[in-house]
């Protein structure tokens, strides 16, 4: 491994600073910039995109590329079959780190690739990048041949291209010219022109521009067909379809919105063929399995009813996972997926009218309500059969799967009367954990689809209903609701709640890289699901899919007290092969009679909005752990014989062993500390240097609970703040419970006058044995104001304590609060600190001299 | 619609007329009890608080500010009496109000400026004032029983005046009607003003003066009433002979016409075939003809050539460009790059677009404001509803939309009354938190991406609550009738109510707005702050433009045809002795400065020479910019005083002028540099056939219109032989700087 010079160890403190306090605040005001410091391992992959069954000549750009090993994709599908050397880079779009490096890599799209994007890992020796997003498809690919603005910016110029192909294009950034890309295809009259805009979506930018383009088709005459922005499926990202009305040469023409800001090349994949391109798909999910027949709404050719066979596996309540319908008919298919659930609910599809409570269409749940909010007013109700005291969970799916409705739902009882009541229920807008979102606090479209669970006080007849929240409808406003029986559910993520949710840290926190025969610790949280309450329950953590030679550790969590976030340890054998898998967690419930449902999940933004808010998230459901080559040092975390006392100090103490030859300087700190329990900075290890000790500190009010610690040791050749390129070792995890203090002190009041001695006395309260003799100062004393020699002792018998302290002539005259003692007991062979105690004390003026007589 | 008509009168200028009518009409019974001879004591609200408010002890720059003066506090006018009873005699015992010794209270003590008063001596120790104060307090200071009758209104005799000539004088009485039926003279404690000094002064007796021919309004104002009267002023010569020439081309000049003939006016002759050219082209689509079109209209014989290059202007797209731009000033329309309050620059953008298509497809404007007011759904992909993000700049507040409603669609400000009762107009705190509640349920929340945000109406909210006593005040129409709602979206009755036909403030409100834009002032000025004591100069045809632009649908391109076909537009800029001090009755064009960005696009279309932005690709005209151009850097638009959109006050986009202005065209870099930069010269320089040819282009760009022989002549003489580039560039800069070019006339 390179080293790098290291900055002082001062210097090194003030860049912490300054990245972790100054350069978020700055960021809200020029992120381009301010950001500009951080540093990737890969910050870019172009092309942004391939055909199925081929092979793509592909750049990595990034930061310490070298020794690459594998490119391995979430869905699986793509290869790397070889890599060149990385060489230095400078290309403007990306934000420059250390060392940016492009790692050429011949990578290979399996013919049964599946479709859309996929999240591509690049493992080298040492590390395991950040995602980076990918594209696939079936259309050949053609490259837009305009290397400077204007050369295909009007229909005149626009660059010829086969209907049915995909386009890498690329707005050009800067200048005073506008750039505008146009195409140009024929088509025969009554075919299907569909065009479809991958440009947000792709996640190249993430700072400097929004990429937020749109399109225009014009006829063959010249006269503006159609045009698109921002779609309800894709947000920002446009697409169109329509039927052609003449044989001819139509063009089609790329641009950014006028406000766009033109700072950054911004790549695009523009679809063109004569493929199916809805609007929407209704109903939006079906059962496992199933041969669904679906209606494909707003399509180029009109309303299309196709037949769909559903996958065999259900989609989970989360919105986070989708099945990815890609319709597709004789002419091809859409290259971007149309969202859909997949739930063991049986369908019911609305028959309208269905308005009122009235005409309300019965269903018996566990179903999946289907219907559309199609015309000004509409209101669809459905009724049920409820019973008392037997929760329900209602789910709605419309944002969520790319339709423009905006749903609120309410719960009346069914009969007349109730429809002037305020609802029993309703709901609106969902909070991130009622939508099984927890891995970050992005708020995603589908954050506008209500969710509830429904406790009934009486049985009966009850209607639910559904309607946009703003009054507005449509022919795709289509909605699903899915309505089951309560079922508690939770969930686990990675904790980063500390951390913004921003493009730097949701990547940099996205994988797990093992060395092997060492150790990798990561923090997950537990996160309770709709309507779901932990209560005293224990959970213990499951990993599945494990490589074979990797083990995982964990503590139990216990929400109740306080410990809903442990340590989760990945240990690899010195003889675990290097490479690549994805794994989940499960949490199991220890004592539960009921089922749980589990889930885990990790989120991450691929672009950052002006002013530092993160978007476009990303989920993945399996975690990428991955094996890399061993470390060059291994801790060793000295189990501590005595626990963490409240209000106490405890050092924990470290061995490191070094790889022979390897003597660089390494930092240690805890990243996982218990609830009320602080360290100090890290602990820089000089080179060469085999042990140090870490101080913790337990907060007097801290959780008596048996945590469970380890060390991060953390080599200093890559980014300080970011962790790119540096090597990171966990040590084992050790028990480190917080307890309760040995003693407690209660102070009486005391004073002292100016240039007197005087005594601060304090009733000993015994809490926990300890042997022999204990320590005992003050702490708190004010200016002028000294503790006597020799401090007081304590033993186990001793019920007071006294302190003789001493007033210099100058010492501040006043009354002094919060006086207290420091306790050090010597227990288990180590000292153990801890504080007590909140003594009052005065000090006087001098006594006055007496007057002669 | 009745309920309207009922509601607001024929218009709130006329309802002054009606009311006065409604009041009795016997003559004052129950006169005031004069302190001596009865031994009823004053009352507080009918003798005393009268005095704070004739004395000006209540107004707004001295006790009823909202923080009060000096550490004492009235209500505003006097428009909360039990609270001005409470802290003047019991906020501090014994100080303010003595009544053990009733000449040492401080009211007395400072009013008559033995003590010091930052407000001075207000009246003297022998005056009627000091006499019904110092009773009051003798009396015990006495508060009023509940049933202490009301003012429920005055009136004023007499109703008009007619003077001839000036320095006559005639005094106005005030009489104030109450609720138990009596009527007084409050003459003595009524406060009088005049709109126009010039043409009738008043004095603090009521006493009208006529000054110069003309026709204005004086007020006379007592507890919160607000009643005027007419005042024509003509000269004593009988002459006048109106010119057989002026014939009115339509109702608009007749409206005009006959005022000025009542003020016996002589209207200017029709301006020339190139002053009208100019001037209606930068009025229309905010840039000159084209040196060709100059030259084919100049040269054209067709007599109807002035009605078909209005038509050919209506249908330009600059027209479009133009009335956006002017609309986004009014809306406040201002694109950002941070989300957090959703105008970030996509939906500016989006919004400016729409209101682009509107007057290309030329939608009618009742239909156009009403989009507006009922918008909802997302601000990017529903453009209108930026209406509620841009207005509000910042967090929503439902009285802040209120208030901007009012003032654009209305063009009435009732922002005063939030506080308390209007002091200058007919608007109550009941009308304004009724009005409010109109946008109580309009919400915002984000939506599918950082920059969006949607708009809805939540109907559960609740209304506004009155400020004084926390009621809640339900949508009611202001001054009027309480809609019935059942859970609606109120804003689309109210929308029904304002665009409606029978509204009397709508339709000649938005046509008074386009009417100033071709005059430089509105027959109400400013356009959008129409109350009793701003009426319009010219009723009638403040009335009739109403009526027109209802006749027509709402068609604001059909009202501009007939505004800018009519003969009143098409008067000269020189004046007649008749006409020489008239700046309100049109009687001839005013001389007007163009507007910031017509000014810049002027210069630009002249010159040939686009304009950058900073941070911004692309040349686009300073009125196609979304963002006000000065946001991008342009010191000509600051200069010019380009509205930065910070206010919906239509007058925001200031037209004055000022040095800083003419140091700019004469050095600054935007004249200079588009001068040197212009291909047009370079090319008329190589191209033209004569120095008299190339001369004669410059003004046709420039003027429209040809040099006259005197200025070939200093061309020639100030010229080399044959001139060189540098002296047609110093023409295009004399030209630019010379008051002919930078106003319309």
């Amino acid at each position: 491994m390179k080293s790098v010079a290291l900055p002082s160890r001062r210097l090194r403190h003030c860049w912490r600073f300054l990245s972790v306090l100054v350069l978020p605040l700055l960021a809200l005001f020029d992120p381009p910039q301010t950001l500009g410091f951080n540093q990737y391992v890969v910050e870019c992959l172009l092309p942004r995109g391939g055909r199925i069954g081929t092979q793509v000549e592909a750049t990595f750009i990034g930061n310490y590329l070298e020794n690459p090993r594998e490119v391995v994709s979430n869905r699986g599908g793509i290869r790397a079959l070889s890599f060149q050397t990385p060489e230095p880079h400078s290309e403007r779009f990306m934000v420059p780190g250390p060392r940016p490096e492009a790692l050429r890599a011949t990578l290979e799209i399996a013919p049964d690739c599946p479709p859309g994007a996929h999240l591509l890992f690049l493992r080298t020796e040492c590390f395991l990048s950040d995602p980076v997003l990918f594209f696939v498809g079936d259309m050949p690919v053609v490259k837009e041949t305009e290397t400077r603005t204007g050369e295909n910016d009007t229909p005149q110029k626009a660059q010829a291209i086969p209907l049915n192909s995909t386009v890498h294009g690329q707005i050009l950034e800067g200048g005073r010219e506008v750039d505008r890309d146009c195409f140009t295809v024929e088509v025969r009259k009554g075919d299907r022109l569909s065009v479809d805009l991958e440009a947000v979506r792709l996640g190249t930018l993430h700072y400097k521009g929004e990429n937020d383009c749109q399109l225009r088709v014009f006829g063959p005459d010249g006269h503006l067909l159609a045009s698109s922005d921002d779609t309800a499926l894709y947000v920002q990202d446009p697409f169109l379809s329509l039927e052609a009305p003449k044989d001819g040469r139509y063009v089609i023409e790329v641009s950014q919105h006028r406000g766009a800001l033109f700072t950054q090349l911004a790549h695009y994949l523009l679809h063109v063929g004569s493929f199916p391109r809805p609007k929407a798909v209704y109903p939006l999910g079906g059962r496992p399995g199933e041969l669904l027949p679906v209606q494909l709404l707003e399509d180029g050719k009109g309303t299309l009813p196709l037949k769909l066979r559903l996958p065999a596996e259900a989609t989970p309540p989360s919105p986070i996972t989708v099945f990815e319908y890609f319709p597709e008919d004789t002419r091809g298919r859409c290259p971007s997926a149309l969202p859909m659930r997949i739930s063991a609910h049986p369908n019911q599809l609305e028959n309208e009218p269905n308005d009122t409570w009235q005409t309300a269409q019965a269903f018996e749940f566990p179903a999946a309500l289907n219907g559309v909010i199609g015309s000004e007013g509409d209101v669809d109700v459905w009724r049920f059969h409820a019973t008392k005291g037997e929760a329900i969970d209602i789910r709605v799916f419309a944002r969520t799967l790319g339709t423009p409705l905006d749903p609120k739902i309410w719960i009346r009882p069914a009969r007349a009367e109730a429809e002037e009541e305020k609802p029993l229920a309703a709901a609106d807008d969902a909070l991130l954990p009622e939508r099984g979102i927890f891995s970050h606090t992005i708020p995603p479209k589908g954050l506008l689809d209500p969710a509830m669970t429904f406790m009934p006080k009486e049985t009966g007849e009850y209607v639910l209903g559904i309607e946009d929240t703003r009054g507005l409808s449509g022919a795709t406003f289509v909605y699903r609701i899915e309505v089951q029986p309560h079922r508690e559910s939770v969930c686990l993520y990675p904790s980063r709640n500390k951390r913004p949710a921003t493009y730097d840290w949701t990547t940099r926190e996205a994988v797990l890289q093992i060395p092997r025969g060492g150790r990798w610790t990561t923090n997950i949280s537990l996160g309770e699901g709709l309507g779901t309450q932990f209560g005293a329950e224990t959970f213990r953590i499951e990993a599945v899919g494990l490589p074979p030679g990797v083990t995982m550790e964990a503590p139990l969590l216990h929400p109740a007290q306080g410990a809903k976030e442990v340590p989760v340890q990945f240990v690899a054998a010195p003889g675990a092969q290097p490479g690549v898998s994805f794994i989940q967690l499960v949490a199991h419930p220890v004592q539960a009679q009921h089922p749980v449902d589990s889930s885990c999940q990790r989120g991450f933004v691929f672009s950052n909005r002006r002013g530092g808010l993160g978007w476009l998230p990303v989920w993945i459901e399996d975690f990428p752990l991955a094996v890399v080559e061993a470390s060059p040092f291994v801790l060793d975390l000295e189990q501590p014989k005595i626990g963490l006392t409240r209000a106490g100090e405890l050092d924990l103490h470290v061995r490191i062993q070094r790889q022979p030859g390897w003597n660089a300087p390494l930092e240690l700190k805890l990243d996982y500390l218990p609830t009320g329990v602080e360290q100090g900075p890290p602990v820089e290890v000089p080179a060469g240097q085999t042990e140090a000790t870490i101080a913790l500190r337990a907060a007097a009010d801290a959780p008596l609970h048996p945590w469970k610690v380890c060390v991060i040791g953390t080599t200093l050749d890559g980014h300080s703040l970011y962790g790119t390129g540096c090597r990171l070792v966990s040590s084992a995890l050790v028990n480190l419970p917080v307890t309760e203090p040995f003693v407690t002190l209660d102070f009486q009041r005391s004073s002292v006058r100016r240039g007197d001695s005087g005594e601060i006395t304090a009733h000993l309260k015994h809490l926990k044995p300890f042997s022999g003799k204990a320590r005992a100062s003050l702490i708190g004393l004010p200016a002028g104001v000294q503790l006597l020699e020799p401090f007081p002792e304590i033993s186990q018998t001793d019920t007071s304590c006294t302190f003789r302290i001493q007033a210099t002539p100058e010492a501040l005259l006043g009354q002094y609060k919060q006086i207290q003692a420091e306790i050090a007991v010597h227990e288990g062979g180590q000292w153990i600190r801890q504080q007590t105690g909140s003594g009052i004390l005065r000090v006087d003026p001098a006594r006055a001299s007496a007057s002669p007589q | 619609m009745r309920s309207l008509r009922r509601i607001i009168p024929q218009a709130a200028f006329l309802a002054l007329c009606l009311f006065a009518r409604g009041l009795h009409a016997q003559p004052p019974t129950n006169p005031p009890a004069s302190p001596d001879s009865t031994p009823t004591p004053p009352s507080f609200r009918h003798d005393v608080m009268p005095i704070f408010f004739r004395a000006n002890c209540n107004s707004g720059g001295c006790h009823g500010a909202a923080a009060g003066k000096d550490g004492f506090r009235l209500s505003l006018f006097g428009y909360d009496a039990a609270g001005d009873y409470f802290r003047l005699t019991q906020q501090m015992l014994g100080r303010r109000i003595n009544v053990a010794a009733p000449e040492q209270s401080l009211l007395l003590l400072k009013a008559i400026g033995d003590v010091p008063h930052t407000g001075g001596t207000l009246f003297k120790k022998n005056s009627e004032h000091y006499r019904v104060l110092l009773e009051w307090i003798r009396r015990g200071a006495p508060d009023d029983e509940e049933s202490v009758a009301e003012v429920t209104g005055i009136r004023v005799e007499p109703e008009k005046l007619l003077f001839r000539g000036t320095q006559q004088q005639k005094p106005l009485k005030v009489w104030a009607t109450y609720s138990d039926g009596t009527t007084r003279d409050m003459t003595a404690l009524a406060l009088f003003f005049s709109n126009n000094k010039t043409t009738a002064d008043i004095s603090e007796q009521g006493v009208v003066t006529s000054g110069r021919r003309g026709a204005t309004d004086v007020f006379a104002r007592f507890s919160r009433f607000t009643v005027g009267v007419s005042v024509t002023v003509l000269p004593t010569d009988d002459s006048f002979q109106w010119p057989e020439d002026a014939r009115a081309h339509n109702s608009l000049d007749e409206a005009v016409f006959q005022k000025l003939r009542s003020l016996r006016i002589t209207p200017s002759p029709l301006a020339d075939d190139g002053d009208f050219l100019r001037r209606v082209s930068l009025d229309l689509i905010g840039v000159p003809p084209t040196e060709a079109e100059t030259r084919a209209f100049l040269e054209s014989t067709d007599p109807a050539k002035r009605e078909r290059l209005v038509d050919r202007l209506l249908e330009r797209p600059e027209y479009a460009d133009l009335w956006a731009n002017r609309w986004s000033d009014w809306v406040k329309l201002l694109g950002d790059t941070f989300s957090g309050n959703a105008t970030d620059t996509k939906n500016a953008t989006g919004y400016h677009q729409w209101l682009v298509e509107q007057f290309q497809h030329n939608v009618p404007l009742d239909r156009f404001v009403k989009a507006q007011l009922t918008s909802r759904g997302s601000t990017i992909s529903d453009p209108p509803s930026n209406f509620f993000t841009m207005i509000p700049a910042g967090k929503y507040d439902p009285k802040e939309m209120a208030q901007n409603v009012a003032q654009i669609s209305m063009g009435i400000r009732i922002q005063c009354a939030e506080c308390h009762n209007h002091p200058f107009d007919r608007w109550t705190q009941d009308d304004y938190y009724g009005f409010v509640s109109f946008f109580t349920g309009v919400q915002r929340k984000k939506g599918s991406e950082p920059r969006e945000f949607y708009i809805y109406h939540d109907s559960a909210l609740p209304p506004a609550k009155h400020q004084l006593d926390q009621r809640p005040m339900p949508p009611k129409f202001l001054g009027g009738a309480q809609p019935a709602l059942q859970g609606k979206d109120p804003r689309f009755a109210l929308a029904d109510w304002i665009t409606s036909p029978d509204n009397p403030l709508f339709a000649p409100s938005m046509a008074n707005r386009i009417w100033a834009q071709f005059f430089g002032r509105g027959v109400v000025d400013p356009v959008d702050d129409l109350r009793i004591t701003n009426p319009p100069s010219n009723p009638e045809l403040f009335a009739e433009l109403g009526r027109r632009l209802v006749a027509l649908g709402f068609d604001q391109k059909k009202l501009i045809r007939e505004i800018v076909t009519s003969r009143t537009y098409q008067l000269s800029s020189a004046v007649n002795a008749s006409n020489r001090d008239d700046d309100r009755q049109f009687s001839h064009a005013l001389v007007r400065r163009l507007p910031a960005v017509t000014a810049l696009d002027t210069i630009t279309a002249v010159t040939g020479v686009e304009t950058t932005w900073k941070n911004l690709p692309g040349n686009y005209r300073a009125a196609q910019m979304v963002n006000p151009g000065v946001r991008n850097g342009s010191y000509f638009l600051a200069c010019f005083g380009q509205s930065e959109r910070t206010s919906t006050d239509a007058g925001s986009d200031n037209r004055e002028v000022s040095l800083s202005q003419t140091l700019h065209l004469l050095n600054g870099d935007t004249v200079r540099d588009k001068i040197r930069q212009s291909t047009v010269l370079r090319d008329l320089f190589q191209t033209a056939s004569s120095p008299e040819k190339a001369l004669e282009s410059l003004y046709l760009r420039a003027l429209c219109r040809r040099p006259s022989p005197g200025e070939r002549e200093v061309f020639t003489r100030v010229s080399q032989s044959p001139p060189v580039r540098a002296d047609y560039e110093r023409v295009w800069w004399a030209l630019f700087n010379s008051t002919e070019f930078l106003f319309q006339h």
